[in-house]
């Protein structure tokens, strides 16, 4: 997503929000403009666009928008935390670890091999419902806010979806979660 | 209060109320079972190696249409049970019901210490015994295309190989088709063209690169290597103690040996049996 597009796109959102609330089935660039308005006001790119340090501080960097924790990145095992303070993110905001091991961001474009992109609608909905990757696999991790998004009405899931699949694809494998240290030997 | 909020609620008033939903059988005993016909599918699912026992009651006067192998169609009113038991004790039953809408409903009960009676185990399960969510549920039960799994025509009515059975009746419920279409991985079987079921798996498995890689691999690891279980990725993922990696990912904590041996022997002997 490009920043400057999104007064274009605004105002795209505010004709399609009256047919919305007429309860009108959403036409497509309707439906897309509902998601983009979702994904930027749900904290999306918070996580799943990787941070870099810019002249005011950290910002994402929207050329890789929401494509997840960089595949490049070779990040050193996160620091052992005691006490009160258990969890850590890198310098991306990609990367989490605390007592569940350590979690990577998804990548939530439609790249076929590495994003979203043979995911199915039903695929994307089952996965924030269930808190499941695909709705059937490993558990989704912290800090992901499942509990969260899963209260999104279907509509708002098939909007944000549908947004996801109007993006640039952008290849990058993110790597599968590591668990905890003392279940590292564990395989 | 204001006139417009009073044709509000009138309006809202006038809408037909939603149905309610049906009250959920508080215990086992409500939901007038275990009864029915008593089976045993051919390639049953590994639950930690638990002793299981499994009853299915049609609606008097119904039947199950089965006009597609592989689909079969179950009347409104159709109830299954299946029983857990850990040495020789019951720890859980489960329970599926077709609803008069044509849904289903998933519920499980967990038995006291004494094993005289079972309740209803919460919406969210009780991890720590092993006791699924109503979301875990779902998660294998609608992955297929008919929610019953182990009454069908594969599982009654049809020979395959070993591994392939196992693979089925472990891993097709999701891995199929339908239900995970983007993993291009389909172990489900084919009670219509068993042979086409079984030719599409090998095509989704032999030298075929898996999207997941482990964390210690530089590159794309195969699904099956033929002649090489140790290279398999299956078999690695089959054997895995990470909860993260292990699959199935859900339902299982404790590795199947005899499925692991079965399918390593299968894919042992692909290295001279390529086709089967």
């Amino acid at each position: 997503m490009n920043r400057r597009n999104i007064p274009a796109r605004a105002l795209a959102l505010a004709f399609a929000l009256p047919a919305l609330a007429l309860g009108a089935a959403p036409g497509p660039d309707a439906q897309v403009a509902r998601g983009m308005y979702i994904v930027s006001t749900s904290a999306c790119n918070d996580c799943h666009t990787p941070w870099v340090m810019g002249p005011k501080g950290p910002e994402p960097d929207m050329t890789r928008a929401l494509s997840g924790h960089p595949e490049d990145a070779n990040l050193p095992p996160a620091p052992t935390l005691s006490g009160p303070w258990i969890m850590t993110a890198s310098a991306t905001n990609t990367a989490w670890a605390g007592p569940w091991g350590t979690s990577f961001t998804a990548n939530l474009t439609p790249d076929p091999e590495t994003g979203l992109g043979k995911w199915t609608v039903k695929n994307f909905k089952d996965t924030i419902r269930s808190g499941r990757h695909m709705g059937r696999g490993r558990p989704i991790l912290p800090p992901m806010p499942i509990a969260v998004y899963r209260n999104m009405t279907d509509a708002d899931l098939e909007a944000v979806f549908a947004y996801l699949r109007s993006l640039p694809p952008i290849r990058n494998r993110v790597p599968e979660p590591l668990p905890p240290p003392a279940k590292m030997a564990v395989k | 209060m204001s006139v417009r909020v009073l044709f509000a609620l009138a309006a809202l008033a006038a809408l037909p109320a939603a149905p309610a939903a049906p009250a959920l059988p508080p215990t086992l005993a409500e939901t007038h079972g275990p009864r029915g016909i008593a089976y045993a599918p051919r390639y049953p699912l590994w639950s930690d190696g638990m002793q299981k026992r499994r009853w299915i009651e049609l609606p008097a006067g119904s039947a199950i249409d089965k006009l597609k192998p592989d689909a079969w169609q179950f009347p409104v009113g159709t109830r299954a049970w299946k029983e857990f038991r850990r040495d020789g004790r019951p720890v859980e039953t489960r329970f599926i019901e077709r609803l008069a809408d044509g849904s289903w409903r998933f519920l499980t009960y967990r038995w006291n210490e004494e094993g005289t009676q079972a309740t209803l185990a919460p919406e969210e399960g009780v991890p720590e015994s092993g006791i699924p969510s109503r979301t875990d549920c779902l998660a294998c039960h609608e992955g297929a295309a008919v929610p019953i799994l182990g009454y069908s025509a594969v599982q009654l009515e049809t020979e395959l190989a070993p591994a392939l059975g196992y693979l089925h009746g472990n891993c097709g419920h999701c891995h199929n088709d339908g239900a995970l279409p983007a993993l291009e991985l389909t172990l489900a079987q084919s009670a219509a063209d068993p042979r086409a079921g079984a030719e599409r798996m090998r095509a989704s498995l032999l030298g075929r690169a898996s999207r997941f890689r482990p964390r210690e691999a530089t590159s794309a690891p195969r699904r099956v290597v033929p002649g090489d279980p140790d290279a398999s990725l299956l078999v690695a993922r089959m054997q895995s103690r990470d909860a993260l990696t292990r699959m199935p990912p859900l339902g299982v904590s404790v590795p199947d040996p005899n499925g692991i041996a079965m399918v390593r022997r299968w894919i042992e002997q692909l290295k001279f049996h390529p086709k089967e």
